[in-house]
């Protein structure tokens, strides 16, 4: 058991800010309140720090490796075939890569691993804990979404190779296609079709044709309005990745009711997809009620910059406290984790960022304690 | 014009309450009480120097970003060059490096060479290339990295850390006496960097690395040394004090090199509190990152401190010093450039400070007009 005393808590639900005490058990919150006691609990004087639930990027590649190298992710994306969603990530992850750690050591105790973007249909994520030696068990929900990709990333990948697809407009007829064919395959299935034959391409999209899970679809700029244009009319759930150039399409991204995973932000103004990237879309998406998260795309940008992420949505306008959902609560929800994860509740997983400061408020702002189901899993020294 | 009653950040660690009178592009006085005509009233807000990045190379890749300019890649020793002339006002403005507040910044070549060129102090934001330039030869560029093998391994070297060491060694012994433009430029400018005249800005991004570079320079007690990128640099604090080294902080947020090359950022800014001049810059490893994220080591730099005007320094007084352009930029004082910052809040304290307007020159070159939170 493990008793956190008087910290200034921000548990990232309709709840405002306040001052108390987190009773937790056999990893899980059990009491939330003011001056808890219990016996047989460790106790930890949180006076003066802020508590947050661990905090959550939804988008990311850790692990990816090859080997324990945090400068690549080698292993994201297969590149043999544009369609390949039933690549399941997992199998590219090695949890003894120092990214893991290093989430902790940033208050982060949970990563959406996702494919990278060099196919169009690039496989399926998985939600994981940052901490642990067998990432099967470190695995906290597999399959949670179908990524996607636009742009120039497949599209750089397959050009010049005689082949499918060569440009942009070849990228999204390829998405479309594939949609197509898989929803003729699941509707071929549930009339009980005999003839049709086992497609494992098509059998993984049926989850998100039935919108158990999110298609993610990394995309910029006018890629963005292909497609949200193309994954509504198919009616699932889907979130845009990246979404630089969000501030030009705020009233279609709120109208489709998709999530925006914002980031990774720093690069220099370039041409391409780079030529307008702006964090400021964050805020006023925020305002308008689309639920926003933030990401770094570790390992292209290292975890510690999730808290540089969001100082910036803060500077370029987002609310301070409302913003720290984007960091938390929102991702949980998009990772299908929100029944155990994201907000300080009781019967939630007892996973913890402790700051000094105010994240996303104070300048300095620093993680003193991660605390990962009721377990103290990063201090300080 | 007159700003009036402003919370005036002078650069050098100090705050006071005043007034400030611009004319003809320079602070003419600081002050209380001033009077005259055009005058503005802060009262509430909070005003800095313009900032400084201590040597990046945005704006040597041309508007199509199709030039490579930035790097001399035909010999790893070209300390005759001069990478002002590979600068393009036009794209270094398209980065909005003022809307971060940053109003100079020194351009250096990249990190290709283990000499590479030539510095100089420009404004950023400008069309024409004599108009932003503060001074040129403000220092020499040096790369002192495994990124300079990287590039030469296959060109006929360096292939290795010694290879590099024997190339430097060599290139400060300065043996060709020629009289040809070539040679004389070279030995102007390795006259310069021996005596200290214009400082070396050497980029190195491990602690291994920096220690080599001490030892080579050994020789040349009078030089400056200015190490960039400067990852590991408080696992060497004591040599760098005993050199009188000074240390520019890169980006550290691309390709996770925070984690790399594990970091303590604690320990960098425990060495600034006790006087090793220290900057802050937008470079990193193979290239220069944007205007934003320079606000993100500060974040980190400010962690557990109490004293916000540390930081300040690094971004106004410390890199004007450093590269001697101290008589032009980097505070504000009587008869410097009028390049200054009006904030409401202090962007060093709150995350949610807000940049109204940046000056260059007493030109109001960005105003803050969207929407606050």
């Amino acid at each position: 058991m493990l008793l956190l005393k008087n910290a200034r808590i921000y548990p990232q639900t309709e709840a405002a800010p306040f001052t108390g005490d987190v009773l937790c058990k056999d990893g899980r919150i059990i009491e939330i309140g003011k001056d808890l006691n219990s016996e047989n609990a460790e106790v930890l004087d949180l006076t003066g720090l802020v508590l947050m639930p661990g905090w959550v990027d939804c988008h990311s590649h850790a692990g990816l490796g090859p080997g324990k190298s945090v400068l690549g992710l080698s292993y994201g994306t297969d590149t043999g075939d544009p369609v390949s969603p039933q690549m399941r990530v997992i199998y590219s992850a090695d949890p003894s890569n120092p990214c893991f750690s290093f989430a902790l050591k940033n208050g982060i105790t949970t990563l959406g691993i996702i494919p990278g973007s060099s196919d169009i249909i690039d496989g399926l994520g998985f939600a994981t804990r940052t901490w642990g030696d067998n990432i099967f068990e470190m695995c906290l929900k597999q399959d949670m979404c179908m990524k996607m990709s636009l742009g120039e990333n497949p599209k750089g990948v397959f050009q010049g190779q005689h082949r499918e697809p060569d440009s942009r407009m070849g990228v999204t007829f390829i998405l479309e296609e594939y949609l197509s064919n898989a929803k003729d395959y699941m509707e071929r299935k549930e009339s009980g079709d005999k003839d049709l034959v086992y497609n494992e391409k098509y059998e993984v999209l049926i989850p998100v044709l039935k919108r158990e899970i999110p298609a993610r679809i990394h995309c910029t700029h006018n890629d963005m309005a292909a497609a949200i244009a193309i994954l509504s009319s198919y009616g699932v759930r889907f979130s845009i990745e990246h979404a630089w150039g969000a501030s030009n399409y705020l009233e279609e991204i709120a109208e489709s009711g998709c999530t925006i995973v914002f980031g990774p932000i720093g690069g220099r103004k370039s041409f391409y997809e780079s030529r307008f990237v702006d964090i400021d879309a964050v805020g006023k998406l925020d305002r308008m009620g689309v639920k926003c998260c933030l990401t770094v795309d570790s390992p292209l940008i290292g975890l510690d910059a999730l808290l540089s992420h969001l100082e910036q949505a803060v500077r370029e306008g987002a609310d301070p406290i409302r913003a720290m959902k984007m960091v938390t609560i929102y991702p949980a929800e998009l990772l299908g984790v929100d029944d155990r994860l994201g907000s300080i509740e009781i019967g939630k997983d007892a996973n913890f960022a402790v700051f000094q400061g105010i994240p996303g408020s104070d300048m300095g702002a620093q993680v003193i304690y991660t605390i990962g189901e009721g377990e103290i899993k990063y201090r300080k020294q | 014009m007159i700003l009036k009653n402003a919370m005036i950040h002078v650069g050098d660690g100090t705050v006071r309450q005043g007034d400030i009178r611009i004319q003809a592009g320079k602070i003419a006085e600081v002050g209380n009480n001033l009077e005259g005509t055009d005058v503005r009233d802060l009262t509430g807000l909070d005003i800095f120097p313009g900032f400084m990045d201590a040597g990046n190379f945005l704006g040597t890749q041309d508007m199509a970003f199709y030039a490579h300019d930035w790097n001399e890649n035909s010999s790893p020793i070209t300390p005759y060059l001069d990478v002002w002339h590979s600068l393009d006002p036009d794209e270094l403005s398209i980065q909005e490096l003022y809307k971060a507040g940053i109003t100079s910044m020194v351009v250096s070549p990249g990190n290709d060479n283990i000499l590479g060129g030539t510095c100089a102090v420009v404004k950023t934001k400008g069309k024409n290339i004599n108009k932003i330039t503060v001074r040129r030869d403000v220092a020499l560029k040096a790369a002192f990295m495994d990124h300079v093998i990287d590039i030469y391994k296959t060109k006929g070297g360096p292939k290795t850390p010694m290879g590099m060491a024997s190339l430097l060694s060599n290139a400060l012994a300065d043996p060709n006496e020629g009289t040809d433009f070539r040679s004389r430029r070279t030995h102007l400018i390795m006259e310069q960097v021996k005596r200290g005249d214009i400082p070396i800005l050497v980029a190195c991004d491990t602690a291994v690395q920096m220690l080599r570079f001490l030892d080579v320079v050994k020789p040349y007690p009078d030089m400056k040394v200015i190490f960039t990128l400067s990852y590991q640099a408080d696992r060497i604090a004591d040599q760098l004090k005993e050199r009188n080294a000074a240390v520019i902080l890169g980006d550290s947020s691309r390709s996770s090199l925070h984690c790399h090359y594990q970091m303590n950022y604690g320990q960098l800014r425990k060495m600034a509190d006790d006087g090793l001049p220290f900057g802050l810059t937008l470079l990193g490893t193979d290239m220069s990152w944007g205007r934003e994220t320079v606000f993100w080591n500060v974040s980190r730099l400010l962690q557990g401190e109490e004293d916000k005007e540390t930081a300040v320094k690094m971004l106004t007084v410390n890199p004007a010093e450093m590269f001697g352009v101290s008589d032009r930029i980097g505070a504000i004082k009587e008869g410097l450039d009028a390049d200054l910052l009006i904030y409401r809040g202090n962007p060093f304290e709150k995350v949610n400070a807000v940049l109204l307007e940046t000056m260059i020159e007493g030109e109001t070159v960005f105003s803050f007009n969207g929407e606050e939170a």
